[in-house]
């Protein structure tokens, strides 16, 4: 306690070189997807005229706000340093199960929405058994679960059909002139952040992912953190496809397949390490942005969908191979 | 005979670091040349450009007369430079033969497909030739880590290299294996080849070693004769100034109650009824060779692997748990032997590092209290004297000596009563041991039982007031006072024969 004193005076956070330093380094990655997320919209206002009007912007808003939040799922599980490969697949799940519940009145859609949600942490906890009882690797865990609930999902609804009561779609997507849904995101985006950066769960997934061994010799209950972020991620998925259901009114099967290689790499390019231990939940923001921005420009500019396919996989590419060169140096 | 290596006029930076500053020495065939200097001195970055993996600035690198340049470790391995690494890179899932030709295979089979009997048949007149002992069919993950050594050192042989680098070669291992790599580097050695060597420990600089150069700070400060010098020279050398007392003092008087005690302790295969005592105010140190169960036997207490048989005592009271956190709940902490594996998380801050243990118990909600937490980390950064620039300084670029401070302190922020210290002070540098001698000495000062186990016997013996002798998993003796001698303490290690006098006697003190 002698040196207290002294120590006293030097300043801690922030006001120190280093700390200012230390704290633009960290923010190195997040910064770059922001710069490239501006200059993407530049780009994007001068070469389409329609992009920056209101109705398009609102499109593009309510057409990736699934996306958003299922990053926000994909995000625990690759904290962990591992994949969910489920997510996909646990989306046409609750979106079968979601149409097919509902009926005309307001009880059953709050019913149905209720079960959606007990279906994605349901969902989530088994996965997190899975890798914790069954000792079993995050990506091979969900590789298998992933087969289970597309079968399930085409075993409730095997062709397309049936929709959302249009009142109940319009006000999750649209409703209050788009504040509802803006509000919600912005809650929830607030709460995943809290929750990662702000509560001990949130550290317990970073130290789980960056080192096992010492988060459990540190006393970290490393199989409820497991566990309770595949919960996190089953019931963000849940919501999200919710979100999903409401923005394309209609029962799929199908609708949630490509969501899993999305998540994956919208959760990278918003500066997430695949090896665990690393995210930023405000990278994502910018990530989801991005590449709703890439498909809806290609959208604008009458590229055939086939080329968003191809656009995803090169920004995964380019995402992988930044933090590769990163780690390396 | 000329010389068989010439530094000359060596140059690298990094980044803003001068990490090697013009650094020039010479090498004699058939000689042990010992590079000795601080983590950081320089001299890993030296030895990284002599085997090919950084190339060097400026300057040359003359070997046998001619001068070399190296693009790659292989370039190096080729033209007579191999280095056995400090971290294993062996591959545990081959065999050791498969291991030890491991990119050689067609050279050894001569042809297209592998021949795994030339493979044995070259593997054991390569181990033959210098008089190590492996199986060359094993897997070489099931070997002891001294074994997995050898296999390394085999593999850098057989390129028949005329300089032989070992970085560090003794630090996994017991001071039995130390004194068997010292034979086969004299077998190296009368071969005509030349060995450079590097170690932490300074006894084995002056066994192993017949000349040593010196560095600090990236530059030379000169290279001895080891049979001119003493070890406090090369010290001076090193540090720039005299160490004199490199063990804080002892014990003073008798130790206090039993804080801590194991009755028959044993979890059925690498340790059997182990019962000891901790007592306040005294380091107990565990003398034993490598893999006698004292890992086990310490993680076992920790709650990090279960003990099948015995139990538990904390202050009168028997304590039940499974988990390392139960344990550590219940006032035991452990710092475990491997601080970037199993102690720390390299990528997170020294902050979010030194709160791991203890930030549920300042949690509202689970919500992480940031200026109690801040407030912590601060005191222990202070506490521990951890050399950061800040406290969000990432664990993985500190020093070696600094992150074991951190994982030490980690440990102590959830207030532990008994604290056990496996190899706490393995891979860091003179100075930064020394400091965490003093810090050992200042817990167990503050009330904190002790439980020590370090393979530097030396340090053993300068730290603990009371040993006990572990030797295969069984208790085999204890020792306290004037009968902390190495030789002592390595009969009861070794279980060797004329013990049962030394232990009576050992009694007889004791009591």
């Amino acid at each position: 306690m002698k040196t207290d004193v002294k120590k006293e005076k030097i300043p801690w956070l922030l006001s120190t070189k280093h700390n200012r330093q230390m704290f633009l380094r960290r923010k190195t990655d997040i910064m770059m997807v922001y710069g490239f997320l501006i200059l993407l919209l530049v780009a994007a206002a001068f070469s389409s005229e329609v992009f920056m009007k209101p109705r398009n912007l609102y499109n593009l808003f309510s057409a990736n706000t699934g996306l958003l939040l299922v990053t926000f799922a994909q995000l625990f599980v690759i904290s962990l340093g591992g994949v969910d490969l489920s997510v996909g697949s646990v989306i046409s799940v609750v979106n079968v199960v979601l149409i097919t519940l509902m009926n005309d009145s307001p009880v059953s859609w709050f019913a149905a929405i209720a079960a959606s949600l007990a279906i994605g942490a349901a969902v989530g906890l088994f996965n997190g058994l899975l890798v914790v009882k069954g000792n079993m690797q995050p990506i091979i865990a969900t590789l298998a679960t992933q087969t289970i609930f597309a079968g399930a999902a085409l075993f409730v609804m095997d062709i397309p059909g049936g929709t959302m009561p249009s009142a109940l779609s319009k006000f999750i997507a649209k409703g209050w002139g788009y504040k509802f849904p803006m509000l919600y995101v912005a809650a929830i985006t607030a709460a995943v952040w809290l929750v990662i950066n702000r509560t001990g769960f949130g550290r317990s997934l970073m130290a789980v992912g960056g080192s096992e061994q010492a988060a459990e010799s540190s006393g970290i209950p490393v199989a409820r953190t497991k566990i309770l972020a595949f919960v996190a991620s089953g019931l963000l998925t849940a919501v999200a496809a919710v979100c999903i259901t409401a923005y394309t009114t209609s029962g799929n099967p199908l609708v949630g397949e490509a969501y899993t290689q999305r998540s994956i790499t919208t959760a990278v390019v918003g500066g997430a390490a695949l090896a665990g231990g690393r995210c930023s939940v405000v990278g994502c923001l910018a990530a989801v942005l991005i590449m709703g921005i890439i498909n809806n420009l290609l959208n604008l500019l009458g590229m055939v969908a086939y080329y968003q396919y191809v656009m995803q996989g090169v920004i995964l590419v380019a995402a992988l191979a930044v933090s590769a060169i990163r780690i390396k140096r | 005979m000329g010389p068989s290596l010439i530094v000359k006029e060596l140059d690298k930076t990094f980044v803003g670091v001068h990490a090697v500053d013009h650094v020039s020495f010479e090498c004699q065939p058939g000689t042990v040349h010992v590079l000795q200097g601080e983590n950081g001195a320089g001299k890993s970055t030296v030895l990284k450009m002599l085997s090919g993996m950084y190339q060097p600035d400026s300057g040359e690198i003359i070997l046998g007369g001619t001068s070399v340049k190296f693009r790659h470790p292989s370039d190096a391995r080729r033209k007579g430079i191999a280095m056995v690494y400090q971290e294993m890179s062996v591959l545990p899932e081959l065999t050791v033969a498969q291991n030890i030709w491991l990119h050689e295979e067609g050279r050894v089979s001569g042809g297209l497909f592998l021949k795994e009997a030339r493979l044995l048949k070259a593997t054991e007149e390569l181990a033959e030739r210098y008089g190590i002992e492996v199986d060359p069919y094993a897997r070489t993950g099931d070997l002891p880590i001294a074994g997995q050594q050898m296999v390394e050192i085999l593999k850098a042989l057989a390129v028949d290299p005329e300089i032989l680098i070992l970085d560090e070669p003794t630090s996994a291992l017991t001071v039995r294996e130390v004194e068997k790599l010292r034979r086969i580097v004299e077998t190296i050695t009368y071969a005509g080849k030349t060995v450079l060597f590097i170690s932490h420990r300074m006894e084995e600089v002056f066994s192993f070693g017949d000349r040593a150069t010196v560095m600090k700070d990236g530059r030379l400060v000169g290279t001895v004769d080891l049979k001119e010098v003493t070890e406090n020279d090369i010290i001076r050398m090193m540090v720039g100034r005299e160490l004199e007392d490199i063990f804080p003092p002892g014990l003073q008087g008798e130790p206090g109650e039993t804080v801590f005690r194991v009755e028959n302790l044993g979890d059925g295969h690498s340790f059997h009824n182990i019962s000891f005592a901790l007592r306040k105010g005294e380091i107990l140190g565990i003398g034993a060779l490598d893999g006698q169960g004292q890992t086990q036997l310490m993680r076992a207490i920790a709650g990090v692997q279960h003990h099948s048989e015995g139990s538990v005592w904390l202050n009168g009271e028997q304590l039940n748990y499974q988990s390392c956190r139960k344990a550590l709940k219940l006032g035991i902490g452990y710092v475990p032997e491997d601080r970037k594996q199993q102690g720390l998380c390299l990528g997170m801050s020294v902050r979010e590092n030194l709160s791991m243990t203890s930030m549920f118990r300042y949690a509202t909600f689970g919500f992480l209290h940031k200026k109690k937490e801040k407030e912590l980390a601060r005191q222990m950064i202070d506490r521990m004297n951890i050399s950061t620039p800040s406290m969000l300084q990432a664990v993985g670029n500190l020093s070696g000596g600094n992150q074991q401070k951190v994982a030490i302190g980690k440990t102590l922020e959830d207030l532990p009563k008994v604290i056990l210290l496996n190899e706490p002070t393995r891979g860091i540098d003179v100075e930064a041991k020394q400091e965490i001698y003093r810090l050992i000495r200042e817990l167990v000062n503050q009330g904190i039982a002790v439980l020590l186990y370090t393979s530097d016997m030396m340090e053993t013996i300068g730290l603990s007031d009371r040993v006990i002798t572990l030797y295969e998993g069984r208790i085999t003796g204890e020792l306290t006072g004037a009968e902390l001698t190495e030789e002592r303490i390595m009969c009861y290690a070794m279980d060797c024969g004329d013990r049962t006098g030394a232990a009576q006697e050992g009694k007889g003190v004791q009591e």
